[in-house]
């Protein structure tokens, strides 16, 4: 079975930052849980990451492979 | 796409396999580019030279796989070699070897096992040698075991540095470091690199690199595409980088520059 692979665009500043890789995942619900998981990571990790502060306004804007936008998950989503 | 990281699906073991007898007769000293037999005298080199085998090194191959025997010491000739702390948690990039250095360092220290792994992860070539033979040119040089030593020494450095980058730099620095350190290593501009595969290195989770990537590619320091990173301006990645790069690039060149 081949998996589809879902992109974690980044929208900032109203720029949107293609995720020209992105991540092979069962499903939209996978993408958005990586997501959740990475933003948890940033919450913990701020001397990695930068203060959330710096971050909180960004939105994640997940897409499919023929770039239709499946979710969107702001940055804050966790705060 | 070549998929260059995914986790768990290093190839094993496959360069410790007998290759059958590609022994090089009239090994020139001055032809190789491993920095380490270059620094030899020629009298250590004569030592070593009889038992060195070329080998591939093939992208995602384990040279070193976790607590098992090292059969060989690897003079990296081209490519890249990552040293990982692979644990069940996790693994993340501590070292990283190229034609400045040699993998199977135990091996120099009265060891032939180690919990960490050695994996390649650019493509090239190198020079190995039997770790029995090793030991008994070790045991002949005391000059050999000076200048490899040294080596080992550089190393020590380099990871200790990696500690330092790792625990107070941010993502971009760490990125910044470890693209100016690959470049060292490939000597060209542009690097066979994949998101997921800096993401591990960095031990970050691989969508927190496209942020990272993007501050350094608005800066104009590298251009980033699929697969690939090509460093545009070096100078201004050291400046990204501070002083989690340099320092143990210096202490190598004190320790094995030449003069």
């Amino acid at each position: 079975m081949i998996l589809p692979r879902f992109f974690l665009n980044i929208r900032r500043n109203g720029v949107l930052i293609r995720d020209e890789e992105g991540d092979v995942l069962p499903d939209s619900a996978a993408a958005r849980t990586l997501a959740l998981d990475t933003l948890r990571e940033m919450l913990r990790l701020p001397h990695i990451y930068g203060p959330p502060r710096a971050w909180r306004g960004n939105v994640f804007v997940i897409t499919d492979e023929a770039g239709t936008v499946v979710a969107e998950v702001p940055y804050d989503a966790l705060l | 796409m070549p998929n260059i990281s995914g986790a768990g699906d290093w190839e094993t073991v496959s360069a410790l396999a007998p290759r059958g007898s590609n022994a090089m007769p009239r090994l020139q000293q001055s032809g190789l580019r491993n920095r380490l037999l270059g620094a030899l005298t020629a009298e250590d080199f004569a030592l070593l030279a009889p038992h060195l085998e070329a080998m591939p090194m093939t992208i995602r191959e384990i040279l070193v796989a976790a607590d098992q025997p090292i059969a060989h010491a690897l003079f990296v000739e081209e490519g890249i070699v990552s040293l990982i702390a692979d644990t069940q948690g996790g693994r993340v990039e501590i070292g990283l070897i190229g034609y400045e250095g040699m993998v199977g360092v135990p091996l120099l220290l009265g060891t032939d096992r180690t919990p960490q792994v050695a994996v390649v992860q650019a493509d090239g070539t190198a020079l190995r040698i039997g770790a029995a033979e090793l030991g008994t040119a070790l045991a002949t040089s005391p000059v050999l075991r000076g200048v490899l030593g040294r080596y080992v020494q550089s190393l020590i450095v380099q990871v200790g540095h990696t500690v330092y980058a790792n625990a107070g730099s941010n993502i971009e620095a760490r990125l910044a470091r470890w693209i100016l350190m690959t470049q060292d290593r490939l000597r060209q501009d542009e690097l066979p690199l994949t998101h997921e595969f800096m993401a591990m290195m960095l031990g970050v989770r691989r969508p927190g690199v496209t942020t990272a990537l993007h501050i350094l590619e608005g800066a104009h320091h590298i251009q980033a595409k699929r697969g690939r990173i090509t460093v545009l301006d070096r100078e201004s990645l050291k400046v990204f980088a501070g002083d989690s790069y340099g320092p143990a690039e210096v202490e190598y060149e004190r320790l094995l520059g030449e003069g």
